[in-house]
């Protein structure tokens, strides 16, 4: 059976990273390992999976190597957890380095989130419009056959602002069969947001009213630090476990 | 027969490739109607890009907000598949009412013609030319349907979809013969629908077999007159502008399209060409469309007033809960006629909103009662003044009667309300509001003493008290009305200035709460006064609400440039008039709203007449004669209109300098102030009796 491979250790993170992974796992048919790499003793790691009856290793090393070598054939997500929220410089380092590594998506899981049984809601966040975005079609294809409460939003620039907008009890539901028709011919059942504005504050907006269980963005894989400021900043400010798939 | 696929000039939307982007909205163009069943244009072999469809009009399924057109089976669908990059060219043939096809299958050429009978309304018809000798699909389910029961009554197969209430009975029966090249393939198809009851297979049966038995030939030949029926008494020909001559047939063609004429005719804001807003009724019907047909075939005019008519005992319930006396007439309605709007929504920014149009949106009760009496003014209609008009003014009347306000100072008011520009919610005096329910109130005063009918004199005496006491927002110091009350207060911001381009949809630009807070329009609201009632609002203030209102107006919606251009026109300024008059001309031709691909926008199509018809040709029915004051743009060789008028034809053709009129009978007209009379032969000056 597939693994989605938990990286835990003896932070705050722990619990938060097990129960994310144990919410995830389904949505891909695979079962969660938990691994804690480091020399310290990994008391509150193992306590934790124990508790949650998830298998435990710990090995030594670079935590980023040995999460990169693992996270291989297999291995459906690697899910982690973001430190250090409150310094944009240091949040997500290790996920982002990872996600830079591997194949597959990894969940990156904050310290303060709540922990759910289920993810019920999942907002994606597209960068580019629908039909060019494959790797997180791939990711919504995933989560589309677990039946959840999809919201794809896509931020728009001025220039994108639509001529007309008439009635809105009906408008956007017009508007947006049509837009997926073109873009995104056999996308699941979802819903459309296209607010005009800047992306990662309009993205963070939404996320903070609709309360996703998990924020999907995408990463261009070794694109270098020049990029990626909005997933950055995602990572920094979502209320929720950020997914992040790889992008061209 | 052969099958054409050459397009006359101005008489033909030619759909010469096959994108899969815009093949959806190809399809709303090129749909066919007979104002029973829409067609989806879609080819008649198979693609993924395509959505073959068909709607029956009035037949609804589910309640409440819910409740939607229901998706009829698809008939007309053929055994071959399209090509991953598929050749297709399809002409719409507006003059006939025939939607020409070919195109290139997998397994080789295919040519037809289909058309929805507008003779026999709910009658499809398909000849198509194929490249071999296929076994067909018959009916197809719709997408989700449950409860289907399919059968056979000899050769004709059917296939009954059930509603919610009622239901659409689809029955097709085909024949292919050997011919040179290939095999021609006649179907002919009928939908019974009804919703209140579940037809009966032998409704649709029966119209199928009278149409097999009349053949193929014989029903292209009365389609095609009964087409050119339609266009002799409908035709608006602009000379000069190639592209706006198409635009403008195309939208008479759907307009036509779109309303039987007999029974009732539920005409939802895309009509039948299209799902999108589940095909509610709005405030379009009575006020956007219904002018073109009580000026040209009274008789569906008829019909969408006696949509009104058979959902008066709903408004009148509506009016009693809300403690309230006459008819309230629902935002949108459906089947039953009480209110089916949405009370949330999922906006452009993925939040759910409240929306409050239904509770709201009271203007459309005036609109219900203007409607009324644009067909009796066209049609002269005695029997419908005598009775159910008379009830729609009376009841309308009562709803604003006891819906108004009187402060202690003895002024009345209107509050909470939202109007046509719906960018500012809950307000109070509305101008447009107010001024279109004194007008209701005195429109029923007048019909109620035209009459003699039974409602009480000092019932009418208020309304008419009513009337002179509210408050319309006009201040003679600016000679402009203000739009509410507060309205000068807020932000003044223009948005002719302050956005990139108009039209722009300005709540998405600007957010819910900044647009509540300033003085940006969606469309005309006090302007709206001056296109419905200009004998309500002062002498010579258009000029003065033009100056002001329409630079405010973000027109972020597609019924604004239609009404804006017969504004600018009537008031001379033709070059913005034209520019407005291609913005309408070109929303659904070019998809400019997105959303096409969900049914064509027939409130605009009615605009687009409008904005020609009252606009530019300055067509208007006052005092019992029909008055004519055309301001034509020079570059145009002529505008001509063909019109019905209480049972007279009327020919009026229009240039910049000059203005023709012939009517049959004669009928007493004004032109550019001049009192006359039109006969067969042209205008006579001298003021006439006419019988």
């Amino acid at each position: 059976m597939s693994t989605v491979l938990a990286a835990v250790d003896d932070s705050l993170c722990a619990g938060p990273v097990l129960a994310a992974a144990r919410a995830f796992a389904p949505l891909l048919g695979s079962e969660v390992h938990a691994l804690h790499v480091g020399q310290d003793a990994g008391a509150t790691a193992r306590e934790h999976a124990r508790r949650v009856g998830v298998p435990f290793r710990q090995v030594g090393g670079d935590p980023l190597e040995v999460l990169a070598e693992r996270a291989g054939s297999g291995v459906t997500a690697v899910v982690v957890g973001a430190r250090d929220r409150a310094s944009a410089a240091a949040a997500g380092h290790l996920p982002l380095a990872l996600a830079d590594r591997v194949p597959c998506p990894v969940l990156v899981v904050p310290p303060d989130w709540p922990p759910k049984e289920r993810f019920e809601r999942v907002l994606i966040a597209l960068e580019g419009r629908p039909g060019r975005a494959r790797p997180l079609r791939h990711a919504v294809d995933v989560v589309a056959g677990a039946d959840l409460d999809l919201t794809v939003v896509h931020v728009e620039g001025e220039q994108d602002v639509p001529a007309f907008s008439d009635a809105p009890a009906h408008e956007m539901a017009a508007f947006a069969q049509e837009y997926l028709a073109r873009a995104w011919p056999k996308a699941p059942p979802l819903r459309l947001a296209l607010p005009v504005g800047s992306p990662a504050d309009e993205v963070l907006a939404l996320a903070r009213d609709l309360q996703p269980d998990v924020l999907v963005a995408g990463w261009p894989q070794g694109a270098g630090p020049a990029h990626g400021h909005v997933v950055r900043e995602l990572l920094r400010r979502a209320p929720c476990p950020v997914l992040l798939v790889a992008v061209e | 027969m052969t099958v054409q696929v050459q397009a006359e000039a101005g008489w033909a939307l030619e759909v010469d490739a096959f994108d899969v982007q815009r093949e959806r909205v190809a399809e709303a163009l090129t749909a066919v109607a007979d104002g029973r069943v829409g067609i989806s244009g879609a080819p008649l072999a198979a693609h993924p890009a395509a959505r073959p469809g068909a709607l029956v009009a009035g037949v609804y399924d589910g309640e409440d907000a819910t409740t939607h057109l229901l998706p009829a089976p698809v008939a007309l669908q053929l055994a071959y598949d399209l090509p991953a990059e598929p050749v297709v060219r399809r002409v719409l043939d507006l003059r006939g009412g025939v939607l020409h096809e070919r195109e290139t299958t997998t397994v080789g050429e295919l040519s037809a013609l289909r058309f929805a009978c507008l003779a026999r309304p709910g009658t499809v018809v398909v000849r198509a030319h194929c490249p071999d000798s296929a076994e067909h699909p018959g009916l197809r389910a719709p997408d989700g349907a449950v409860g289907v029961e399919v059968g056979a009554t000899g050769p004709v197969e059917w296939m009954r979809v059930p509603a919610s209430t009622g239901g659409v009975v689809t029955a097709r029966r085909a024949a292919a013969t050997t011919a040179a090249g290939g095999t021609v393939l006649d179907v002919v198809a009928a939908y019974a629908g009804d919703s209140e009851r579940l037809p009966e297979p032998d409704e649709a049966v029966a119209l199928v077999e009278q149409a097999w038995e009349a053949g193929v030939d014989a029903l292209l030949a009365e389609q095609e007159q009964a087409w050119a029926a339609r266009w002799d008494d409908a035709d608006v020909a602009v000379e000069g502008d190639d592209h706006l001559q198409l635009a403008t047939r195309l939208a008479l063609f759907h307009l036509i399209g779109s309303t039987a004429g007999t029974g009732e005719a539920a005409v939802g804001a895309r009509g039948i060409t299209g799902h999108g807003y589940s095909g509610h009724v709005f405030w379009d019907a009575d006020t956007f469309v219904l002018p073109f047909l009580a000026a040209t075939h009274p008789a569906a005019a008829r019909a969408i007033l006696e949509y009104r008519v058979r959902r008066l005992p709903a408004a009148l319930e509506a009016a009693r809960e809300l403690g309230r006396e006459g008819a309230r007439f629902p935002w949108e309605s459906a089947r039953t006629g009480r209110d089916v709007t949405p009370l949330t929504a999922y906006d452009r920014t993925g939040r759910l909103v409240d929306i409050l149009t239904g509770p709201y949106e009271e203007h459309i009760v005036s609109e219900v009662a203007w409607a009324t009496c644009t067909y009796l003014d066209w049609t002269g209609d005695e029997e419908f003044a005598r009775g159910d008009g008379l009830h729609l003014l009376v009841e309308t009347a009562r709803w604003w009667a006891s819906r108004i306000e009187v402060d202690a100072d003895g002024s009345a008011h209107v509050r909470h309300v939202i109007g046509p520009d719906e960018y500012h919610e809950d307000v109070d005096d509305d101008a447009f509001t107010n001024v279109m329910a004194r007008w209701n109130l005195r429109r029923a005063a007048d019909a109620v003493r035209d009459q003699g009918a039974d409602v009480a004199l000092a019932e009418v005496q208020r309304w008419s008290e009513l009337a002179t006491a509210l408050v319309d927002g006009y201040d003679p110091a600016t000679g402009r009305h203000e739009q509410f009350r507060g309205f000068s207060d807020l932000e003044p911001l223009i948005i002719a200035e302050a956005a990139p381009r108009r039209p722009v949809a300005a709540d998405v630009l600007m957010g819910h709460d900044r647009l509540q807070a300033s003085q940006v329009l969606k469309q005309p609201d006090v302007l709206m006064l001056h296109h419905l009632v200009p004998d309500e609002v002062p002498p010579g203030s258009l000029a003065a609400d033009l100056d002001h209102y329409e630079p405010r107006t973000a027109h972020g919606s597609s019924l604004s440039p239609g009404i804006t251009a017969a504004l600018l026109a009537r008031a001379g300024r033709l070059g913005p008039a034209l520019d407005a008059l291609d913005i309408t001309a070109r929303i659904d031709l070019d998809d400019l709203t997105g959303s096409t691909a969900a049914g064509i926008h027939l409130a605009t199509a009615g605009a687009l007449w409008q904005a020609l018809v009252m606009g530019f040709a300055g067509v208007r029915v006052t005092d019992d004669r029909l008055q004519v004051d055309p301001h034509v743009p020079p570059a145009w060789g002529a505008l001509t209109v063909r019109l019905r008028w209480r049972g007279s034809r009327v020919r009026l053709r229009c240039t910049a300098d000059d203005v023709q009129m012939t009517a049959d009978p004669p009928v007493p007209v004004r032109v550019r102030g001049t009192a006359g009379t039109a006969h067969p032969d042209g205008l006579r000056p001298a003021i006439e009796e006419v019988p």
